[in-house]
């Protein structure tokens, strides 16, 4: 059924759902076509406490060892700015000093791709990650394809966020909290409502209700709304058969 | 100009960000009389310890503010989630890259006075609006959650935006406090832009100086 080797095969629920950051990274490398590599960073200090750095990525190894080996860390202007920023940017908005001119140029010799664009990240605890992908496209395609996917990304590097935690920390909250709206807004998409639909019966606009399911699908780390139905399901945070009503959220 | 200043630019914009504080303390405290934290002359809180982004309408030479808010990403701490929660658990528990917090929206009526005699204060409000949405669509953000006294929605839809109203709560002040969320699209901007009478952008996000609309902006209207 699956045919993990072949992209077009690999859906964004699989992104998801890996088991780990690595794997998450691998699927979606596998799922974009024109991505070369794909990197996840967690800022190694967080409120005082230095943390291990962590680091996942497809590069090379090759390219990784010369990376770690010259104390690249030091001088790579993405990673530099990247926990400075919030919003999304391309590498070629950053400034560069000759230390990361010279960077970049050996990046380019081993094999990394002239085009980049990196999502930072943070989460209720105020950790940051820094969340990259890198390519070989021309400037024009590579512009295009971040515009048809920025939102789809920066939403798959906040589960991938969600992920390193787990893997670093081992705390993720089986059943995070959710809204009364969004609780209802699940309970209906179980039961094969759609976006207008929902609005409809609630009242709200679909503006409102997909903003409702955006949420919890990511508090569920789910990359689709029918995975974050199943999930809710799973974890009894709705029960949508037989009812037909929505659970009240306690007295 | 309006542009967008991140952390790694502060340093670029300090009498801007200064004269931001200030005008923060101006309208907030003094004048709404606020319940908000003052240092001296300014008015800043933790969440401007947070790495937030000021979206900021100054001169070219980033000497002069005339108008601002503060933005924010809800994945992390915002002021809606850490003060509304209880009030508007629905809109202050959203929380999703794409959905941004708005906080702390001014303008300097003073320094606008002076350099643009021209733009009312409520008109500075209206296009700080348009180049907010501007600025979120250039960054893909397609919500913007923002608290605001009722009559202030009279306006928002004036501008030609789309505003969702998630909640609204008494025993803040004087006026009840509403919580809603503005829809960002292409649609909406344009929808503004009409309203408004613009036809070029107002946002920059290079922090290159931009056209003259804003010279001319009301001597025609």
């Amino acid at each position: 059924m699956e045919q993990p080797n072949d992209s077009r095969f690999v859906s964004i629920d699989r992104i998801a759902e890996a088991p780990g950051v690595q794997d998450a990274l691998w699927a979606f490398q596998g799922h974009y076509e024109g991505i070369s590599f794909v990197t996840y960073q967690l800022a190694r200090t967080v409120a005082g406490k230095v943390d291990a750095p962590f680091v996942r990525t497809t590069y090379p190894e090759s390219w990784i060892a010369r990376y770690l080996l010259r104390g690249y860390v030091e001088v790579d202007p993405i990673v530099r700015d990247g926990f400075a920023r919030r919003l999304p940017f391309h590498w070629h908005e950053v400034a560069l000093d000759s230390d990361a001119a010279n960077f970049l140029a050996d990046a380019s010799a081993h094999g990394v791709g002239g085009q980049g664009y990196s999502i930072p990240v943070v989460d209720k605890v105020r950790r940051r990650g820094l969340f990259s992908v890198n390519s070989v496209l021309p400037a024009d395609l590579w512009k295009a394809l971040v515009e048809l996917h920025k939102q789809e990304w920066a939403s798959l590097a906040q589960i991938v966020h969600g992920k390193a935690i787990y893997e670093l920390h081992g705390e993720a909250d089986p059943v995070p909290a959710l809204s009364r709206r969004e609780v209802e807004c699940l309970h209906w998409t179980a039961l094969g409502k759609d976006l207008k639909d929902i609005a409809l019966i609630l009242n709200l606009s679909d503006h409102t209700v997909r903003d409702y399911l955006k949420s919890a699908r990511l508090k569920l780390g789910c990359a689709t709304r029918s995975a974050a139905a199943t999930r809710a399901i799973h974890l009894g945070i709705i029960t949508p058969w037989p009812r037909q009503s929505p659970p009240n959220k306690g007295p | 100009m309006i542009v967008s200043i991140q952390a790694h630019e502060y340093a670029a914009y300090p009498e801007v960000l200064a004269q931001m504080f200030r005008t923060r303390k101006a309208v907030f405290f003094d004048n709404l009389h606020w319940q908000v934290e003052v240092d001296g002359e300014f008015e800043r809180d933790q969440y401007d310890d947070m790495q937030p982004v000021y979206l900021v309408w100054c001169d070219s030479e980033r000497k002069r503010h005339y108008g601002s808010m503060r933005l924010m990403p809800t994945t992390g701490p915002t002021l809606l989630y850490d003060v509304f929660r209880r009030t508007f658990p629905d809109a202050a528990e959203l929380s999703a890259p794409g959905i941004w917090e708005g906080t702390r929206m001014c303008v300097d009526e003073k320094a606008l006075a002076e350099d643009y005699p021209h733009i009312s204060p409520r008109q500075a409000f209206c296009l700080l609006l348009v180049a907010l949405c501007e600025f979120a669509l250039v960054n893909g953000i397609h919500t913007m959650i923002s608290n605001y006294e009722p009559h202030v929605e009279r306006l928002y839809r004036r501008t030609g935006a789309t505003v969702h109203e998630l909640g609204r709560a008494d025993g803040f002040g004087r006026f009840p406090v509403c919580c809603g969320a503005f829809e960002i699209s292409s649609q909406v901007l344009s929808s503004m832009r009409g309203a408004l009478r613009l036809s070029e952008p107002l946002y920059d996000r290079s922090a290159r100086p931009i056209p003259t609309i804003l010279a001319d902006y009301g001597k025609a209207a």
